[in-house]
Order: structure tokens, then C-alpha cells, then sequence
């Protein structure tokens, strides 16, 4: 299914493709700019390999791969109002794609974030891989849009502050948001349109959260942790979705309640609106 | 020696008894108000009675009682407090006082609105970022286990400490649709036009709400098959908020139907278009209609039209849907009188009609009524202008009662009557059978100028129950009885050739609409029994039917994706 999900954005996406010349000259932007206080990165990027990860020092790293001819890059940050804006537009869409390792004409980018400033951060990607490693981080707002491939966002470690606004918005490929639990948000918006998805919400962080979660066309896998109580409505869609849980849940009509929901004072609202596809509910059992 | 004769007596009278007995009881039992009863330990009662002591003020408010799952939505506004007990709160609207969920829990979006406090006793709120909540907002933690009601509801479940028999001591308002379909693109599919796509104005509803005294409506579109476009252009004007009194008109070129009581569009379109199943019979008119409204009470709206139309017959032009095989369309009857061989055939006839409605509705919710009166009651005087003065009168009473009996149980009647006087042109006599009428019998089976409906359904919540299918339907018990008649036993074929004959126009004119009830016997009524299983969500529904004078006839099974009253 993942194949022929894929299949098919790609197919979307690169209509009209002309194949491109292997040999074109790479070039790469590499910029350090210090930040204190707080920052907004702001990614538009038409195609490519992102890579977010925390940097150790203060410093925010950015490294940009592409090919000059074929594709536009631009990094710019403006010191008063502290945004860094990472910008890559290809000439047509067959820029986007990859080929093997030494000649892909994708463009690459690479941020290092700094630890310390309260960090937002807007990505708009419309066709490539995101690889986000964003533990232990000042994120304060977090909103990502995808159209179509790969997606992995993980929490490795608990963020340091409230993560005020968490919007992810996918439209077609494999999509796994992992160890949301260290996140610290208190509110959530997911969307997935075509694509299976992972929604993991182990972690440390999770006091009171809710989490809307909107599925079009794909199998969906949420796993919670035993040591939060987690209640869901799941909306279905005629009768073309089909929820799969453990015996940890009991359903009541449109609800699921886990088995300590009522004494956890850490709680989890999942308000899930399915589409066609299977939903799978999965517990992490502590002592396992 | 067997007789029937102690049936033979008049049936309209004894039904309107029927009816009126069941009323009364529903009146008994309204006034019964609420009880807990077994939904709640005695230990929960004592909790409710000191929460309820100190947050609810029935001196001062009326309250909204849910009992398991409910919505209270965007458009709603409880003018009071609101209790939920053992089940989930969506709380989409505003509320002027304060929620208090009792062993339950609230889910407050971001259009909620509070005013009062919010108080979760042995739950958890949940509150989205923009929901306002204007006083204290506590969550205590009794220590109790709870056993969850198993319901799920659109709208939940309530019953009001007063009597709601004045219709402006409605408890909460709800924002009616002006019309069905969605905002923006205009989409119908039927066998006379086929496919129309075209887009409509914002709904008269949009205007109101965005504070302007004045709504253009209307929409435009075109109909593939009959290769003809479709349009509305009208003008409103609004005065006053809170008893509005509004005016207005507008220009048409329209295919209409009279049978939007029995199906909606929308739902007919999905039929027409997936089933080849099309419920309705239409005609064409081209015209201009000018109105006057005014709402009396909150829930009393009168409003006379003057209608000035040149109406056309429309033939069947597609036979196609998604599936049905073999099936076809069924021809769409002639609106207007058939010409006699000897005279000269028109294409089209002016009608110019007066018409006066009037509306009361205190129903708890437009799409899904738990509780609460519908009347409306219409009447018309119209005139053929150019063929001999040919003209009708013409009245439908439609009177509807939804009676909670209980948490788990509603009693939903619908007694629907029509009347005429003249010669009644085709495209309004009165049909009955199919879907949302007689439910056992063949659709549109009986046909008449008089006409006389009951329906009847006890509906049972035994949705989230352990049983088999019922764990996902509720069950509904259901009778339908009627009868559609010619007064004097009229012939129809001579009713619609025009010219129609003398002696027949001067009966039919002579013929009072109050005459003839009095031939109405049981014997003559169609009656259907009938089971049937609806969605949670009451947007799914399958019905079983019967007739009970037709000993060999087949079960009628309908699909319906919305209820039928």
C-alpha cells in the first residue's frame, strides 16, 4: 500500500516531467548565524531533503545543496525580527526528484538549531523527505505542511518549554510523528490525506492534551503510553473505516476510553475523525 | 352472521380521537418531569442534589437536562443552565448560564460560549483555545466509580423543568436552514434535467447572521440533460430583531416539485443518481413570486405569497445512475391538464395564486426533533388566467408532535391532511404510498384531491447495548395510515382534459373543501405496520414494511438517510 501510495503522489506531482541532466553543478550555501532570545525559521522549500536537528551550541547552522542551474536557493535571516527564511524553487517538478546518491539533483538542506532561543518554526515542503529530530528545544509553535513523501518527525528528548501550536498537515506519503508525548503541547491539529501515518505519544510531557486528528485515505496507527488515560471519539466515515484496539480500551458508542483513564491524572483527548482505511489504537505497556 | 359494519363508522373521526388521546397522553407525561430513576445510585443522587443545590437555578432559569452523549450546536443558544449526566457534552454553542456535568464530560470547542460557570463533577473538561468561559471553571474528583450511559446522540437528550406549551419559553433556539444544499455550488440530479450544476447565493440565513437588513438570494445553474439552465434571483428586505418582519421577491425560471415533504434534495439526488430511484414529479415554472413575512412569536411565522407563473409540463429526458441495472426512471406525470383532441394544445399556462402560511415550530432541532410541536398550515386560491378562469382552492395542515417518553424513548406522530375545492390541476393533487407516506405500499399508490395521513413512531435508544444489530441502531416501531380520494368519486381523467366537461367543472366547484370527510371509513384507510433500525446519528436508517390488507404482499424495504418527519 505504501508503494502504491507513493506511486501515486509521485505520479501527481510530477505530470509533465522531463528528465533531468545528471551532470548539472551543484552548489551549497553554508551559514552560521548566531541567535539569542528567540527565532523563527520559516522553510518554503518546492523539493528536497529537509533535515531539522538540534545544534549543542547557540548557534543556528544552515547547509543548502542544490543545483544552481535547475533550482533557486536562498537563505536570508533578518536580525530584528530574528527569522530565517530558507527558501528552494525548482525550475519544474522533475527537479524534485532523486536519484542515486551522487548524482540526485535534490535539493538538501540541513538546519542546526540552537538549543536555547524560543524557537518557531513554519515548514511548508511540497514534495521531498522531512527528517525532523527536534528534542530538547525551546519550540514555542510548530506548523508543517507536506504534499507529498516522507515524513518523520521525533521528539527525542522532552521539549523545554509549552509547545504552544502543533499543526501538522499531510497530503500524500508515509508520515511517522514520533514521541509526541515529549512535545509538551496542550493542543494539537493533525491532518493526513493519502498515506499511512504513525502517531506515537509516548514521552514525558503529557499533562492534559487534545489532539484532533483528521484521516482521509490510509492505514493509521496511534500508540499511547500505559501511564496516560486516553479517551477517543473516532468519527467514521460510512462504513468504510474499521477500528482495531487492545483490550486497554473499552468503547462506549463513538468513544474509547483506556482502562485508567479515570485515575491517570495525566490525560490524552483523541478526537479522530477517520476516513477510508483502518485505525489502529495500540498501547505501550511500561513493564513490557 | 359476521359484520364489519362496527368499522364502517367514520375513520377521520376516529382518528383525529386517536390522535388527540395520544397527545393528551404525551401532554400527561411531558408534565410528569424529570427522574433519574435507575440511571443514578442513591449515592450518585445525593452527590447530584448538592452539586445541582448549588449551580442550578430553576427560580431563576430553565434547565437543559442530557442524560448520556450529547451536542448542543454551533447555532444553538440554551437560554439557561445545562446539566449532562453520565455521558460527553460537545459543546459547540452558547449557553447564558452554567454547565454542570454530573459523573460526565465536557468537551467545549472553539465557537462554545459560557457565561456562567463550568463545573465537572468525576469528569475532565476539555477546552479548546477561543471557547469562552466567562465564570469559574471547577473539576472536583468524588472518589465514585460511574457506570457510563451507553448513548450517543446527535443532540442529547432532555427534558425541562417547565411546561414549554408557550411556544416563546423555548428553552434553546436552534438557526433553521432556509434552504437544503450547500452554500456555494449547487448540485441536483433527477430525471427531468438530469445533472444541474450551477451555484447558489449565500442563504438568506448568511445575511441575517452577518447583521444586514436586506438578503439577495437566488441561485443559477444548467440541466444537461434537458439542455436548459435554471435560475432565482430575489431580493429580501428584513426589519426588526426580534420579531422580524421582512418582504420581498423574486424572478424564476425553475424545475419544481410539490413533493419536498416526502424527500429532500439532497437525499433524492443521491437516490436518482446511485439507485435510479427518483421520489419526486416535477414541472417548470417561469415567474415571479413577491411575499410578505412576519414572525410573532419566536416561534410563529405567518407569510402570504403572490405567485405569478407560467407552468410547463417536463418529460423524463435521462435514465441513466451510477447502478439499477434494468431499471427506469418512471415517467413524470403531466402537471397541467391534458388538451382534448379537439382543441389546440398549449405549451404553457399562467397561474396566479395567493398563498398564506402559517408556521409553528418548537422543536428542539430541525434535522434530528426529540421533542416539542410542528404545525403548519397552508392554503391557497389559485387561477388558470387564460383557460376559462379554471380555479382551486387548495389546504395542508401538517401537525407533528415529538414526545420524549424517557431517557431511552420517543413517541414521534404526524398527522398531515389536505383539502381542495374547483378543479384541482395534477401537479397538486395529493399522493400517497412509498417512502415517508404509507411506507408498505407501492410509491405514490393513491392519488386524490382529499387526503388524510397519520404516522406513528415509537423509537427505543438501544444503540451501544450488547445486542447483536442493535448494538449499533436504534430501534424504531412504526404505523402508517392514510387514504387519497377523488371528493364524489370524481373521475381524474376527466378532472385533467381540458376543456373539462361542464357539468363535472360545476360539481367540483360546487363541492365545498370541507365536504366529503364524512365517506371516510376505516375500511377505506391504508394502514402498513413497520420495524426499523436507525444510525446513532440518525443519518441511516433501514425500515421494514407491511400493509395489513394485503395479506401476500412483500415486505417493503426502504433506505432513507434522513428521518421521514
Amino acid at each position: 500500500m505504501r508503494t502504491a501510495l507513493l506511486f501515486i503522489g509521485s505520479f501527481l506531482l510530477c505530470t509533465g516531467i522531463a528528465w533531468a541532466d545528471d551532470n548539472l553543478e551543484k552548489a551549497t550555501i553554508e551559514k552560521t548565524f548566531p541567535v539569542r532570545g528567540e527565532m523563527t525559521l520559516s522553510l518554503r522549500i518546492d523539493g528536497g531533503e529537509v533535515e531539522l536537528l538540534r545544534n549543542e551550541d547557540d548557534d543556528c547552522q544552515v547547509f543548502v545543496e542544490h543545483n544552481k542551474e535547475k533550482c533557486r536557493a536562498e537563505v536570508n535571516f533578518d536580525e530584528k525580527t530574528r527569522e530565517l527564511e530558507i527558501y528552494v524553487d525548482h525550475d519544474n517538478w522533475s527537479m524534485t526528484k532523486s536519484g542515486d546518491a551522487n548524482n540526485s539533483n535534490y535539493a538538501k538542506v540541513r538546519v542546526k538549531l540552537p538549543h536555547r532561543p524560543d524557537l518557531s518554526i513554519d515548514a511548508v515542503v511540497k514534495a521531498g523527505k522531512l527528517d525532523f529530530t527536534l528534542g530538547d528545544l525551546h519550540l514555542v509553535n510548530l506548523e508543517v505542511k507536506s504534499w507529498a513523501g516522507e515524513a518523520r518527525v521525533d521528539f527525542d528528548k522532552p521539549n523545554r518549554c509549552d509547545l504552544k501550536t502543533m499543526d501538522f498537515d499531510f497530503k500524500v506519503g508515509e508520515v511517522k510523528l514520533l514521541n509526541l508525548g515529549n512535545a509538551r503541547f496542550e493542543e494539537a491539529d493533525i491532518n493526513s490525506n493519502i498515506g499511512e501515518m504513525t502517531l506515537d505519544f509516548n514521552g514525558e510531557h503529557v499533562d492534559r492534551a487534545m489532539v484532533r486528528i483528521d484521516l482521509e485515505i490510509g492505514e493509521t496507527t496511534i500508540i499511547v503510553p500505559d501511564d496516560i488515560g486516553v479517551k477517543a471519539r473516532v468519527s467514521k466515515f460510512l462504513f468504510l473505516s474499521n477500528v482495531q484496539y487492545p483490550n486497554w480500551f473499552e468503547q462506549d458508542g463513538s468513544y474509547y476510553y483506556s482502562r485508567n483513564y479515570k485515575d491517570e491524572k495525566k490525560s490524552l483527548y483523541l478526537i479522530i475523525s477517520t476516513g477510508i482505511g483502518e485505525l489502529n489504537l495500540r498501547v505501550d505497556k511500561s513493564d513490557e | 352472521m359476521y359484520s364489519n359494519q362496527p368499522y364502517q363508522r367514520n375513520a377521520l373521526g376516529g382518528l383525529l380521537q386517536t390522535m388527540i388521546f395520544l397527545f393528551l397522553l404525551s401532554g400527561l407525561l411531558f408534565a410528569q418531569g424529570y427522574d433519574y430513576g435507575k440511571h443514578l445510585t442513591d449515592e450518585e443522587k445525593t452527590v447530584a442534589a448538592e452539586w445541582e443545590s448549588q449551580y442550578l437555578h430553576p427560580d431563576q432559569h430553565k434547565v437543559l437536562r442530557i442524560l448520556g452523549d450529547g451536542v448542543i450546536e454551533r447555532d444553538d443558544l440554551v437560554d439557561g443552565d445545562v446539566v449532562v449526566v453520565k455521558g460527553t457534552l460537545i459543546l459547540k454553542g452558547r449557553v447564558k448560564g452554567n454547565v454542570l456535568a454530573l459523573f460526565s464530560e465536557l468537551e467545549l470547542v472553539r465557537s462554545a460560549e459560557v457565561q456562567g460557570a463550568v463545573v465537572c463533577v468525576d469528569g475532565k473538561i476539555w477546552r479548546e483555545s477561543g471557547a469562552v468561559i466567562a465564570g469559574d471553571i471547577v473539576e472536583k474528583d468524588t472518589g465514585m466509580t460511574h457506570e457510563r450511559i451507553r448513548h450517543s446522540r446527535r443532540y442529547g437528550r432532555h427534558d425541562e423543568e417547565e411546561d414549554d406549551s408557550d411556544p416563546s419559553k423555548r428553552d434553546w433556539k436552534y438557526q433553521k436552514d432556509l434552504d437544503e444544499g450547500l452554500d456555494g455550488l449547487w448540485f441536483d440530479y433527477n430525471r427531468v434535467y438530469g445533472l444541474t450544476l450551477g451555484w447558489n447565493l449565500p442563504k438568506l440565513l448568511w445575511w441575517e447572521q452577518t447583521r444586514r437588513p436586506f438578503g439577495l438570494y437566488g441561485k443559477i445553474g444548467y440541466g444537461f440533460a434537458a439542455k436548459r439552465g435554471q435560475y432565482q434571483i430575489g431580493l429580501q428586505r428584513r426589519f426588526f430583531n426580534d420579531h422580524p418582519f421582512s418582504f420581498g421577491g423574486d424572478y424564476h425560471d425553475l424545475c419544481d416539485t410539490e413533493d419536498r415533504w416526502i424527500i429532500g434534495d439532497t437525499e433524492n439526488s443521491l437516490a436518482a443518481l446511485f439507485l435510479r430511484e427518483d421520489f419526486r414529479d416535477y414541472y417548470r415554472k417561469t415567474g415571479y413570486n413577491l411575499f410578505i413575512s412576519q414572525t410573532i412569536l419566536q416561534s410563529v411565522n405567518i407569510r402570504l405569497d403572490y405567485r405569478n407563473d407560467d407552468i410547463r409540463n417536463l418529460e423524463r429526458k435521462t435514465n441513466w445512475s451510477v447502478f439499477g441495472g434494468k431499471k427506469k426512471f418512471h415517467p413524470n406525470p403531466d402537471a397541467l391538464p391534458v388538451m382534448a383532441e379537439d382543441v389546440e394544445s398549449v405549451t404553457s399556462r399562467n397561474l396566479e395564486s395567493v398563498q398564506a402560511t402559517v408556521e409553528l415550530d418548537t422543536r428542539d432541532s430541525h434535522t434530528f426533533p426529540q421533542s416539542g410541536w410542528y404545525l403548519q398550515a397552508f392554503g391557497e386560491q389559485g387561477k388558470f388566467t387564460e383557460t376559462d378562469g379554471l380555479s382551486f382552492d387548495r389546504y395542508i395542515i401538517d401537525l407533528r408532535r415529538y414526545q420524549q417518553l424517557g431517557w431511552d424513548e420517543n413517541l414521534d406522530i404526524r398527522l398531515r391532511a389536505g383539502t381542495s375545492q374547483g378543479v384541482l390541476p395534477p401537479m397538486y393533487w395529493f399522493d400517497l404510498g412509498g417512502i415517508s407516506t404509507l411506507r408498505g405500499y407501492h410509491f405514490k399508490e393513491f392519488t386524490g384531491d382529499r387526503m388524510v395521513l397519520a404516522n406513528v413512531e415509537y423509537r427505543m435508544n438501544t444503540a451501544g447495548s450488547d445486542w447483536f444489530l442493535l448494538d449499533d441502531f436504534d430501534l424504531i416501531l412504526f404505523v402508517d395510515s392514510g387514504c387519497a380520494w377523488f371528493a364524489n368519486g370524481h373521475d381524474p381523467a376527466a378532472l385533467s382534459t381540458y376543456p373539462v366537461d361542464a357539468g363535472i367543472r360545476s360539481r367540483a366547484e360546487a363541492t365545498s373543501w370541507k365536504d366529503d370527510f364524512g365517506s371516510l371509513t376505516w375500511s377505506k384507510m391504508k394502514t402498513n405496520v413497520g420495524l426499523g433500525l436507525a444510525s446513532r446519528s440518525g443519518d441511516f436508517r433501514i425500515d421494514v414494511a407491511k400493509p395489513t390488507d394485503h395479506r401476500d404482499s412483500d415486505l417493503v424495504v426502504t433506505l432513507r438517510i434522513k428521518k421521514p418527519f
